[in-house]
This record gives C-alpha cells, sequence and structure tokens, in this order.
C-alpha cells in the first residue's frame, strides 16, 4: 500500500519537476478530448431527440369523401384492435377545418370561410414503441392504404429515415474518430515520456546504481502517463459541460422546438468509463514508451 | 538471496583471475586477483587507461567479465540474474569524479534515492539524510538546489548518498579528481570514517601525492595488469580461469 502511494507521490513529484512538458501534453490531449467529448455529447443528444421525434410521429390516413358513419365505426374498431397501434384518434371534417384554423394563427380567417366538406376526415395513428420503425411504417401504410375507406396514408418516413442515417452518419463518425483519439493520445503520452526518458536518462542511471529495479523507475512513468490523460478527459469534461449549460441558455427558444426538455449531458457512468479509459490509454503510451526507450 | 554481512574474517569481496577485453590485443583488465574483507580500504591506482574504471564497473556488474570471478558476500555477480541484480546494488554505495547529483533536485532529495529505492517510510529517510548530511558536514543544505553546491559540496553530497544506505562496500572512482588538494584531503577523512565503520573501500585514483599522504594497501595497474599489490591479503590460491591464455592469444572478441 505504502508502495503503491509511494510511487503515485514520485509521479506527481515528477510532473511538478517538467511542469512545461506536462502542460504542453495536457493542452494537447484537452484540445483532442474536447473535441471527441463535444462529438459524443452532441450524438447522445441528436438521439435523444430522434427518440422523442419518433415518438410523437403519426400515420395519417385520408378517409374519402362520404363514408358512412358506421364505416368509420368499424375501421376505428379494428385499428385499436392491431397490436402495432398505440393509439387512434379520428379527426371529422370539421375538427380538421378547426385544427387548420388554430394552425394558421392569425390567418385563420382564411380558412374559416371554406366549407367543411373541403377537409376529409382522418385517422391520427399513433404506433407502440417497439413498432416504431420504417418496416413496420411501411407495412402497416400498405395495409391501410388497401382498405376501401382510406384515400391516401401519409407516414412521414422519409423525413425519419433522413434524420436516422444522419445519426448514425455521426455515431460511426463518432467511433472512428474515438479511435483516432486513443492512437492520438498514445503518440502524445509517448512522446512526453519519451522526453522525460531523455532529460532525465542520468537520473534513471544514478538510481539503478542505488539499486533501483526497472518497475522502480518504471512504475511512475506509467503513472503519470495515466495522470495527464485523465487528468485532461477531466478537464475536457468539466469545460464542455460548462459550454452545454451555456449553450442550453442561449437556444431556450430552440429547446422546445426539438420537444426535449433540455440538452443531455454525459451519464455518470460514461464520464467514468471515459475517464477511466484516457487513464488506461495514459498508461499504456507510457508503457509503450519505456519499453522502446528506457534502457536501465 | 543471502545479503547478511560476512564475518570479518571472510573475505567480503574476491576477485579471481578477473580479465576484460575490449580489444583482443589489449586486455582492458588481464587476471586482477585479490581479497577485499569487511571494512578494509584498498586504493586501485594506476594511470588514465590502466584499467581502474573498468574494475569498478565489473564490480558494479555494468560490465561483465570476460574471464575469471568476482564474489560478493559468497555470491558470484555474474551468476545473478538481472533481476535480482539491483538487490545486491543495494550493498554497494558507489562515488564518481564527476559527483552525478541530479542538478534540478535539493540536497535532501539527491541523498534520499537509495532510501527511497529500499522504500523506507518517509520520516526514517528525513531521518537518515539528516544524519549522514550531518556526517558529510552538509547540515543546514538540506534544501539547498544541487546546483548551487560548490564542487566540495557536490562531493560530500555524493558521498552521502553512497553512504546513506549503509552499504557493505563502497566504490569510488577518482573522486577526488575534480577538487583541491586541501578538498581532496577532506574527502579522504569522509571514506576512511567510513572504512573505520566497517564499510569495505575501493577508491581508484592515479594521485600519488593522495596516496603517499594517506597510505592504505593498493593495487597498482598499467595496461590492465597488476603491476604491484602493497599491504593487501593475496586471494586464496586458486587456478587461473580456464580459456585466459586463449583470449589473451587472441580467440576471443570482446
Amino acid at each position: 500500500m505504502r508502495k503503491g502511494a509511494n510511487m503515485v507521490v514520485r509521479a506527481i513529484r515528477g510532473l511538478v519537476r517538467d511542469l512545461r512538458r506536462a502542460g504542453a501534453t495536457l493542452t494537447a490531449l484537452l484540445a483532442v478530448f474536447l473535441v471527441l467529448g463535444a462529438f459524443i455529447v452532441a450524438v447522445s443528444n441528436m438521439n435523444r431527440i430522434l427518440g422523442r421525434w419518433a415518438e410523437d410521429l403519426v400515420i395519417t390516413a385520408y378517409l374519402r369523401e362520404g363514408v358512412s358513419k358506421a364505416d368509420i365505426k368499424n375501421l376505428l374498431t379494428a385499428l385499436r384492435q392491431t397490436p402495432e397501434i398505440a393509439e387512434v384518434r379520428y379527426v371529422p371534417p370539421e375538427a380538421a377545418k378547426a385544427d387548420l384554423e388554430k394552425g394558421l394563427g392569425r390567418e385563420g380567417d382564411l380558412a374559416r370561410d371554406l366549407e367543411p366538406d373541403l377537409f376529409p376526415g382522418f385517422f391520427e395513428i399513433r404506433l407502440q414503441g417497439p413498432y416504431l420503425e420504417t418496416r413496420t411504417l411501411d407495412h402497416l401504410a400498405g395495409r391501410l392504404e388497401k382498405l376501401g375507406p382510406v384515400e391516401e396514408v401519409v407516414t412521414y418516413r422519409q423525413w425519419y429515415e433522413k434524420l436516422s442515417s444522419l445519426v448514425s452518419l455521426l455515431r460511426t463518425a463518432c467511433i472512428i474518430f474515438g479511435l483516432l483519439v486513443v492512437l492520438m493520445t498514445l503518440t502524445v503520452i509517448a512522446t512526453t515520456v519519451r522526453l522525460s526518458l531523455l532529460k532525465h536518462s542520468r537520473e534513471f542511471e544514478v538510481m539503478k546504481l542505488c539499486g533501483a529495479t526497472n518497475r522502480f523507475i518504471s512504475t511512475p512513468l506509467v503513472i503519470e502517463g495515466s495522470l495527464l490523460a485523465s487528468a485532461a478527459m477531466g478537464t475536457a469534461i468539466g469545460l464542455l459541460y460548462l459550454v452545454l449549460l451555456r449553450f442550453g441558455a442561449l437556444s431556450s427558444d430552440l429547446i422546445p422546438l426539438l420537444k426535449v426538455q433540455s440538452f443531455s449531458f454525459l451519464s455518470a457512468y460514461s464520464i467514468s468509463l471515459l475517464v477511466l479509459g484516457s487513464a488506461m490509454v495514459g498508461a499504456f503510451g507510457s508503457h509503450l514508451a519505456i519499453r522502446r526507450h528506457l534502457r536501465v | 538471496m543471502p545479503l547478511r554481512s560476512p564475518p570479518q574474517d571472510h573475505p567480503l569481496l574476491r576477485v579471481l583471475h578477473l580479465s576484460r577485453f575490449y580489444r583482443r590485443d589489449k586486455p582492458a583488465l588481464f587476471d586482477v586477483t585479490f581479497d577485499l574483507h569487511p571494512g578494509e580500504f584498498l586504493y586501485v591506482a594506476g594511470p588514465s587507461g590502466a584499467g581502474k574504471s573498468t574494475l569498478i564497473r565489473l564490480l558494479q556488474r555494468i560490465e561483465t567479465p570476460d574471464t575469471g570471478t568476482i564474489h560478493f558476500m559468497d555470491l558470484n555477480i555474474a551468476e545473478v540474474s538481472d533481476a535480482s541484480m539491483p538487490f545486491l546494488r543495494r550493498k554497494i554505495g558507489v562515488v564518481y569524479q564527476d559527483f552525478r547529483l541530479i542538478e534540478d533536485l535539493s540536497l535532501q532529495d539527491n541523498v534520499a534515492f537509495p532510501l527511497e529505492v529500499l522504500g523506507l517510510p518517509r520520516t526514517e529517510i528525513r531521518r537518515r539524510v539528516d544524519e549522514i548530511l550531518e556526517w558529510v558536514g552538509l547540515q543546514g543544505k538540506e534544501k539547498d538546489a544541487a546546483q548551487g553546491l560548490s564542487g566540495g559540496e557536490k562531493q560530500r553530497a555524493a558521498i552521502a548518498r553512497a553512504m546513506v544506505h549503509r552499504p557493505l562496500l563502497l566504490l569510488a572512482d577518482e573522486p577526488t579528481g575534480n577538487l583541491d588538494a586541501v578538498l581532496a584531503d577532506e574527502m579522504m577523512d569522509l571514506f576512511e570514517r567510513a572504512s573505520e565503520e566497517n564499510t569495505a573501500v575501493i577508491l581508484a585514483t592515479h594521485d600519488r601525492l593522495l596516496m603517499a599522504s594517506r597510505p592504505h594497501p593498493s593495487l597498482v595497474l598499467s595496461q590492465g595488469r597488476v603491476i604491484g599489490l602493497s599491504g593487501q591479503a593475496p586471494a586464496a590460491a586458486q587456478p587461473r580461469a580456464p580459456g585466459l591464455e586463449e583470449m589473451r592469444a587472441g580467440g576471443h572478441e570482446a
């Protein structure tokens, strides 16, 4: 236990002794981690927004003119018994006209003089959560279109698909960028440790002659790499949180339109994972440099 | 590994027929044999290129001999594994002509190195560092950076670092080479005190005046060969290492 604490103390002393180099490494890693963090936060928010929008996704089935009330009632019963459907609402022509007037706001007068018959009645259909995906949407729309009273079915599928592929693209980009960040972190840490090895080669020689084992010399360097990477990640996450708070305040008008309460930040689990991951990558980078360049 | 101090009547260090060749026709060290008991003081003398530093490096196993053996505490150091070697080195202190202090560290931190390696608690390190700094006459300078010390103080610090973990053997390679006569004399006081405290001392020097003013047994080298051995108990008669003559004849590329 004391040995471990002693190693950490020696690692911190090493960083303090080379404050300038530690600062440069921290800054380089901070920049990389900030971009990665921003990517992750953006993708996670877009995913969330898409999920919320998908919950509101409706299928609109417009009815032909002159469909009887009995047909409408039968259709409504049949739709409610369909397992994929969570909710069905019938909107008669009068209500459709009222909706339009309301939707037009100040321009509502334009719709007021129109005959209600001009507005087709329609069903507004919401899907059950697990069926909120394009295949079910297509299948259900096809079945609805085959029904006699139904004239046209609108699913907003294309719009949903475009947004889904955008999120998917960003997610892939995030994974590729994440891998690049791991490589960059390894390189930056390995270079820092290599510089440290060069600068302190004489010190290591003296330590060796005093009976220091390889582990005694190399462990603090591994801890240094680990501390630098995790400190950079911690700082990047802190800065991102502040930026998100500020961005949230500036875009208060935008947030309701996106149908979310606020922008979400990384979960405690994700933060722990990122800090731990960066610490491990930092330690591995140091280890690589030590294996290649430490001659004790 | 049995790292206990050997008894007084038993050699701490036994060097037998030690040779080291960098070039086949010119040995850096050839057929060197001697014993050293706990607390003994031995000069390794000779001009530049005589093989003094090679001997010191071989004793630390920075280099390995081409023939011959070095037994330290009854262990043939050539047979000690790389992983175990650091533990053996903890029984040896080394002082160099160029001090080899870490310039940006304080005197206290420099001297504490061997104790940190031993993993002693901070309080114990502090106590022993204070004690050894007083022993070498550097008390009150604990916090001074090594780069701010004078030449004499640096060598005192180097001796303190070499002695702080109470080694059984102290190796000094031209420790007075960078110092004037007065300072060299002061350093010799410290080495003699170390010897009186039962640490065996091997001091490599080319300074005949120094040796004359502080007489001790000496091993005189010239071009890698022993040309004089004064006041020193000879090593137990041992057959020459096999292969030595062949190597001398040029059968080995070092």
